[in-house]
């Protein structure tokens, strides 16, 4: 009782816990400590620690210590350079190596601030990947004053302040990704949003410029849509080819590019510029992801100031971040073309509706029309007229009968958006369809790929039969000569919502580039009798589900269709 | 030849129909609606034989109710439902309470009106054959009931 009632009156300040919590988490003052240690250590006149300015290429005096210093004296700022003259401290940052002066005044980079300084050490703070966060650095008024034992131990301190560094960089960073999901998540406009993360990209990785391009499918380019700095202009004017630039490499092989200036690389075209190319010291690129394709490049870009040491580059964890960034805008750019797929669904039920309305009514009239024209027929054929008007009877009915085609078309699409939603086992139609038409195709080889547990969705059953089959068709009409069919279903979960994936691919001639674009639209293709509903009636169907079709095969190397649906919990029995 | 009934709430329609079955010698009345073409049933004396009727006018079963109107003025009396688009639901349903047969309205590349008149020519049979039976069984009936009688 009394030695617990002890423990709870010692003030929590006092715990070894708490100071060793505060040690890490107050990086200045760690730093500050580390210093003094440091100067102790080494029996050191006065020392200083200098950190890294990104932006500027500069070494700035952060913390001092030691005879002769004030807290006016510090905010120095030193190019980061080899060039002599420009300070110890500037040199070891550039070379990122130790650096022992014996004797001042014998020495090309040493700047003079203290008249009785004779000798120097300094040890650059080195952070994950190589890179320099700054410059650990000790004087003495004895020439000569350090030797390698005192560089070894200064190493060990500054690699603490390094790890101090790191650590509050990586709490800075963390912080920022849960604001701007935060963000993400509240912020109605897409615009607004990505401005948003650029903004947030350029700060966390000290970038002096960033910019967004996204994929318009429509136009099959990568178009910019925010930009920080002299882009700005552009937005929405300034678009890469996929593959075209670094920004379209990066689009087209969905892989990230990382590199110590544009200047010379060949993928490089430099079309639209955040900064002249050989002003840019570090570019970095990454993929924005979505479920089935990259949505866009996210890419980030540094001055050159005097930063061309390699360990200026953006490094590896830079990387990480910016790929984090690119996800979590992947996830929300996702999330509202899923909500605005939603907002289709409901609008397609209206236009359904006031389509076989309109259907209907022009069906009632060409149908009098062509009683009309028949009758006309007959009355004039008891005259003696001219071929040529017969001719005219004939092409006014052909004309009726085209309208007639168009309007079944129409009602076929129209039937199509029209649901009767029950929970369907999708596993159950996927695997009942390829049995089918393995049966009806021996000379096609089928592959079918399910997970155990099976794929639930809400759905029209006959509807989402005839779409896949009408897929399945499309596949077994250009593998006259054999080949095979792979089809593949699986549950994945994006957004946090539970989607079905189905995967129909064929070894057939895939679909041409040029008629990517078109082949669901509806009345695009004459469809051929017997080839079903088309692929128009397809995306009716799927979009109606909420749910989406691409196609995303290469030419020559067979069609590959993706289908995504919302996917329910599994119902129990098997039956649909 | 037969007295007919046709409804339809377009007129050209209605017009159009009504020559081409009047070219085949039958009587032929309209009617533009379903409450006057329920109305032209009831008073129609004798019953018409055939009534040919759209099935979307003021609602979405008015041919359902011309046909109902048409039986329970005449049970034998032959009800072709016509349709136009997204319509065959209903007319599927009609044929279930009794209708002898439905069209469809647009048939790309099919002349309707003259497979209509072939539909009336064929519910025209359908009506004396069914009416033949009734005559027989009428008569069969009494021949029956006569002889029961006496035991009674």
């Amino acid at each position: 009782m009394t030695t617990q009632t002890e423990v709870r009156e010692k003030p929590i300040e006092d715990s070894r816990l708490y100071q060793l919590w505060s040690a890490i988490t107050d990086t200045k003052a760690l730093l500050k400590a580390i210093l003094e240690e440091s100067l102790e250590a080494v029996n050191a006149t006065r020392g200083t620690i200098s950190l890294v300015d990104y932006r500027t290429g500069e070494l700035v005096t952060e913390f001092a210590a030691g005879v002769g210093w004030s807290e006016e004296k510090c905010g120095l700022r030193f190019k980061i350079t080899h060039e002599p003259g420009n300070s110890i401290s500037s040199y070891v940052a550039y070379s990122g190596m130790p650096y022992i002066c014996p004797d001042v005044t014998k020495d090309p980079y040493y700047y003079p601030l203290f008249p009785d300084t004779r000798s120097e050490l300094a040890v650059p703070l080195i952070g994950r990947g190589g890179r320099v966060l700054g410059v650990l650095n000790v004087e003495s008024e004895k020439v000569n004053a350090f030797g390698k034992n005192e560089a070894k131990v200064l190493s060990a301190l500054a690699s603490i302040a390094a790890f101090a560094l790191s650590l509050a960089t990586h709490q800075t960073r963390e912080k920022a990704l849960i604001e701007l999901a935060k963000e993400l998540a509240a912020t109605p406009d897409i615009d607004t949003l990505l401005e948003k993360v650029t903004e947030v990209a350029s700060q966390l990785l000290d970038a002096d410029d960033c910019s967004l391009f996204l994929l318009d499918k429509s136009i099959n380019r990568l178009v910019l849509r925010a930009s920080r700095g002299l882009l700005r202009s552009m937005v929405g004017k300034a678009t890469y080819r996929l593959g075209e630039g670094l920004t379209g490499w990066v689009a087209l092989n969905n892989k990230p590019a990382r590199l110590n200036g544009v200047v010379g690389d060949p993928r490089w075209k430099g079309l639209y510029l955040e900064l002249k190319p050989e002003e840019i010291s570090a570019f970095m690129a990454v993929p924005v992801r979505g479920r089935n394709e990259v949505m866009g490049v996210l890419r980030v870009l540094r001055k050159k100031a005097s930063l061309s040491a390699p360990h200026y580059l953006f490094s590896e964890e830079d990387e990480e971040l910016l790929f984090t960034l690119a996800n979590q805008l992947g996830a929300a750019l996702e999330r509202e073309e899923l909500q605005r797929r939603l907002f289709t669904m409901q609008h397609i039920a209206t236009i359904g509706e006031l389509a076989a309305r309109t259907a209907h009514m022009i069906g009632n009239k060409v149908f009098a029309m062509k009683g009309a024209l028949k009758e006309l027929g007959l009355q004039l054929s008891n005259l003696s007229l001219p071929e040529s008007t017969q001719r005219l009877l004939g092409s006014v009915e052909r004309a009726l009968y085209e309208i007639e085609t168009l309007l079944q078309d129409l009602r076929d699409f129209v039937k199509a958006t029209q649901l009767n939603l029950q929970p369907v086992c999708l596993s159950e139609v996927v695997e009942e369809l390829v049995q089918d038409y393995a049966q009806e195709f021996p000379q096609i080889s089928f592959e079918l790929q399910m997970d155990e547990q099976p794929v639930w969705v809400k759905g029209d059953v006959e509807k989402l039969r005839s779409a896949i089959s009408e897929l399945i068709e499309n596949s077994v009409h250009f593998l006259k000569e054999g080949g095979k069919i792979t089809v593949r279903l699986t549950k994945s979960t994006w957004v946090g919502q539970k989607h079905a994936r189905l995967i129909i691919r064929d070894t057939g001639p895939g679909i041409p580039e040029k008629m990517k674009e078109q082949i669901f639209q509806p009345f695009f293709t004459t469809r051929a009798k017997g080839m079903g509903l088309g692929l128009a009636i397809v995306k009716g169907i799927i979009d109606a589900h909420g749910g989406t079709i691409e196609e995303r095969g290469r030419e020559g190397e067979g069609a590959l269709f993706i289908i995504t649906l919302p996917a329910i919990e599994p119902m129990q029995g098997g039956e649909s | 030849m037969g007295r007919i009934l046709v409804v339809d709430d377009e007129e050209l329609a209605r017009e159009a129909i009504k020559l081409r079955l009047e070219r085949d010698g039958h009587q032929v009345d309209t009617a533009a609606s379903e409450a006057e073409a329920i109305e032209k049933i009831r008073t129609a004396n004798p019953p018409y034989d055939v009534v040919v009727t759209d099935m979307v006018m003021e609602s979405e079963n008015s041919g359902l109710e011309v046909l109902k109107a048409a039986l329970l003025k005449d049970v034998l009396t032959e009800v072709i439902i016509l349709t136009a688009y997204g319509s065959v639901a209903n007319a599927v349903e009609c044929l279930k309470r009794g209708a002898y047969d439905y069209l469809e309205k647009n048939i790309p590349g099919v002349d309707v009106y003259d497979l209509l008149a072939l539909k009336v020519e064929r519910a025209m049979e359908h009506r004396a054959e069914s009416l033949g039976l009734l005559k027989r069984l009428q008569t069969y009936q009494q021949a029956v009931t006569v002889q029961e009688e006496p035991l009674d």
